[in-house]
C-alpha cells in the first residue's frame, strides 16, 4: 500500500519516508520478476495486466479529478499503436523515434478532442468518448487504407534500433520489456501523483466540486480540464505505443469498446482514488478475462462484471479496507 | 437515383427514430441513458426471426413488441426504480453491462453467423415510383416510421399522460409535487421504449440482415443522435435520426468508403458549434 493514498496530503507527514523507502523497495524489486516467473505465459499475462493498470489509472485520475467516465481510453491507447506501427513501416524510423513521435501525436489528438469533450456535459462525454474508440477502429479498417494501416487484419512491423538500450527485436520477449512496462506504470503512477498534490490537481478537483463558484471565482475552468484530458490521452498513449513494441502488431480491436470497458471496470474495482487499485484492477481482470476467454466467456464475463462491481462495489475493492485502517476517516 | 436515396434515406430515418426516440424519453423521465437499449433491439430482431420463420411476419410484427414490452416492465421494476438514488452514470453503465449479457446470451443461442428474413408476400414486390422499380418493403418501414412519430407527437401533446411525460421531463420536482405519478409514467414509457425497440428489430430483419455486431452498431448511432438531438430532447432526437439516415444513405452512395467516418465527423462538427446539441423545444437538462 505504499503509494495507496492518492493525496499525498493525506498522509501524514511522518509516514511519509517510510511509504517511499517500501515504494522504492518493491520499485527495483519489480526489475527482478522476470528471473522468478521464467517468460511464459505468466509473464506475459502480468504485461498485459500492467497495460490494462495503466489505462485503468488514466481512466480512473479523470474520474477522481475532473468528475467524468472516460469510456473511450481505447482512442489515444489504440492511436499510438497504430501511429508507432506506420511511422516504422511506412516512414522507416527507428524504434524510438517512432515511439517518440508517436507520442506526441496522441498527445496533439488527445488535446484536440479535449478541447471539443470538455464542454459538453458528462453523460454526453461519456458518449462521445465512446463513440471517438469506434470512429478510430473503422478509421483504421478502411479498405482504402490498407497499405498504410493494414486494414481489419491489423498491421505487422518490424522495429529497428534501441529503445533506452534494449534492442527493439528483443522487446518481443516478454521478459524483455517487463521492466519497461515497470517503469512506465511507475512513471505514470508517480506523475498522477504529483498532479494530484499541485496547486494544478487543487484547481481541477474544485471544478469537478462546482464549475460554476469556480468561474464565478475568476478561475479559468476549461484549460485545466483540457490539459488533464490531454495528459490522460499521453498516458494511455505511453501503454499502447508498448504494448505495439511488445507484440510487433497493431489491430484495429484495440480501439473496440470491451478494451475501455476493461480500463473501465479495472479502474472502478480498484478504486479510483488511488493509484495501486487501478493496477491491481488491471491485473485482476486480465487474468480473470484470460480464465473466461479460455472457456470462451470473456465478453459475458465483462458483462456480468460490470453489474455487479457498479452494484455492489462503486467505490472500489480498497475503500473498506481503507475506511478500517483509517478507522472512519475522511471517506 | 435521388428520389430512390431518399426513400431509403427515410425507411433508414424510421428505424432510428424508433430507436433514438424511445432512449430520450427514458432519459426524460429518469435522467438515465440506457445504453442496453441496442441489445433490446438486437433480441426484438432474432425473436422477429424466430417468430417469422415459425409462424409468419406478421404474427412476429404484432407479439415481439409485446414480448420485448416485458422487458421494459422488467427494467423498470428491477433497474430503474431500485437505482433510482444511484448516479445516473452508475445506472447508464449498469444498463450498458446488462447490454452485452443480453447480446452474449442471444449469440449463444442463435451462434454467430448472420441470419436474413424474407419480407411476406405481400410486401415482397416493387412499385414503380419516379420510373424506378422500389421495394414495397422499404416503403411500409418508412409508413410505420412516420406513424409512430405521429402516434408519439399526438400522445405527448393532446392526452393528460403526455402531457405528464412532458411536465416530468421539464420540471421532475414541480411536476411531483403536483402530484404527478413518476414511477408510473416511467413504467409506461419503459414499456413503450422497449416496445419500439423490439417494433424496430422486427421491422429490420427483412431490410439490412440479423448479425451479432447489430447491437452495438445501433447503439452507436443512437448515442449520435441523441448527443446531436440534445441529450434528453425528443424532438431534437427525432430531427438527429432524420438528419443521420439521410447523411447516412446519400453518404454511401456518394463517399463510398468514407461513409462510415461521416456520422462521428457530423457530431464532432456539431459539438464544435452547439456544445449542448441541436436542442429543439427544450432539453429534459
Amino acid at each position: 500500500m505504499s503509494s495507496a493514498a492518492l493525496s499525498l496530503r493525506t498522509a501524514s507527514r511522518a509516514r511519509l519516508p517510510i511509504l517511499g523507502g517500501v515504494a522504492l523497495v518493491v520499485f527495483l524489486a519489480g526489475f527482478l520478476l522476470p528471473g522468478y516467473l521464467e517468460g511464459g505465459y505468466l509473464q506475459s499475462m502480468l504485461n498485459n495486466g500492467f497495460i490494462t493498470g495503466i489505462l485503468a489509472l488514466c481512466v480512473a485520475f479523470v474520474m477522481h479529478q475532473c468528475g467524468l467516465v472516460l469510456f473511450g481510453i481505447a482512442t489515444y491507447y489504440g492511436l499510438a499503436a497504430y501511429a508507432c506501427a506506420i511511422l516504422v513501416n511506412s516512414f522507416g524510423f527507428s524504434a524510438m523515434a517512432a515511439a517518440a513521435l508517436a507520442l506526441l501525436i496522441t498527445l496533439a489528438a488527445a488535446f484536440l478532442v479535449g478541447a471539443i469533450v470538455i464542454r459538453v456535459k458528462p453523460l454526453a462525454f461519456m458518449m462521445i468518448c465512446l463513440s471517438l474508440a469506434e470512429l478510430m477502429r473503422h478509421l483504421v479498417a478502411l479498405p482504402s487504407l490498407r497499405k498504410t494501416t493494414g486494414g481489419s487484419d491489423g498491421l505487422l512491423f518490424m522495429p529497428e534500433g534501441r529503445v533506452f538500450g534494449i534492442e527493439a527485436m528483443d522487446l518481443l520477449d516478454p521478459a524483455r520489456i517487463w521492466p519497461l512496462i515497470w517503469s512506465a506504470t511507475w512513471v505514470i503512477g508517480a506523475a498522477f501523483l504529483i498532479v494530484v498534490s499541485s496547486h494544478f490537481g487543487v484547481r481541477l478537483r474544485a471544478i469537478k466540486e462546482n464549475e460554476e463558484r469556480m468561474r464565478f471565482s475568476g478561475f479559468n475552468t476549461y484549460w485545466p480540464r483540457v490539459f488533464a484530458f490531454a495528459g490522460v490521452g499521453l498516458a494511455a498513449g505511453v501503454a499502447g505505443v508498448i504494448q505495439a513494441l511488445a507484440s510487433g502488431f497493431a489491430s484495429p480491436e484495440m480501439f473496440s469498446i470491451i478494451t475501455s470497458t476493461n480500463a473501465l471496470l479495472a479502474a472502478i474495482t480498484g478504486g479510483v482514488s488511488s493509484v495501486v487499485g487501478p493496477v491491481m484492477g488491471g491485473v485482476l481482470y486480465t487474468w480473470a478475462i484470460s480464465e473466461f476467454g479460455a472457456m470462451g466467456y470473456s465478453q459475458l464475463f465483462t458483462g456480468i462484471a460490470v453489474i455487479l462491481v457498479i452494484l455492489f462495489i462503486p467505490r472500489g475493492l480498497l475503500h473498506p479496507l481503507r475506511l478500517l485502517l483509517r478507522k472512519g476517516g475522511r471517506a | 437515383m435521388i428520389p430512390t436515396l431518399i426513400l431509403n434515406a427515410l425507411a433508414v430515418s424510421s428505424l432510428y427514430i424508433m430507436m433514438a426516440s424511445g432512449l430520450a424519453l427514458i432519459f426524460g423521465l429518469r435522467r438515465v441513458m440506457n445504453f442496453g437499449h441496442g441489445a433490446i433491439y438486437m433480441v426484438g430482431a432474432y425473436l422477429g426471426y424466430t417468430i417469422a420463420s415459425g409462424m409468419n411476419f406478421w404474427s412476429a410484427l404484432i407479439l415481439v413488441p409485446l414480448i420485448m414490452s416485458v422487458f421494459g416492465v422488467l427494467l423498470e421494476l428491477l433497474v430503474l426504480r431500485p437505482l433510482e438514488k444511484r448516479q445516473q452514470i452508475e445506472v447508464a453503465l449498469i444498463t450498458f453491462g446488462i447490454g452485452i449479457v443480453i447480446a452474449q446470451i442471444v449469440i449463444r443461442i442463435y451462434g454467430g453467423t448472420p441470419l436474413s428474413v424474407s419480407a411476406p408476400p405481400l410486401l415482397a414486390s416493387s412499385v414503380k415510383i419516379f420510373g424506378a422499380d422500389y421495394p414495397v418493403y422499404r416503403l411500409f418501414i418508412t409508413v410505420i416510421g412516420l406513424c409512430s412519430v405521429v402516434a408519439l407527437a399526438v400522445w405527448l401533446n393532446a392526452t393528460r399522460t403526455g402531457m405528464f411525460v412532458r411536465a416530468v421531463s421539464h420540471a421532475p420536482d414541480v411536476s411531483s409535487m403536483m402530484g404527478i405519478n413518476a414511477n408510473r409514467l416511467s413504467l409506461l414509457i419503459s414499456t413503450l421504449s422497449t416496445a419500439f425497440a423490439g417494433l424496430a428489430g422486427v421491422l429490420v430483419g427483412p431490410y439490412l440482415s440479423i448479425d451479432p455486431g447489430m447491437d452495438v452498431a445501433m447503439i452507436i448511432t443512437c448515442m449520435i443522435v441523441v448527443v446531436i438531438g440534445g441529450t434528453g430532447s425528443i424532438w431534437g432526437a427525432i430531427f438527429a435520426a432524420l438528419i443521420f439516415g439521410f447523411v447516412q444513405t446519400f453518404g454511401t452512395v456518394y463517399l463510398h468508403e468514407i461513409s462510415v467516418l461521416i456520422p462521428y465527423l457530423m457530431l464532432i462538427a456539431i459539438l464544435v458549434w452547439r456544445p449542448q446539441g441541436l436542442n429543439f423545444g427544450g432539453s429534459a437538462e
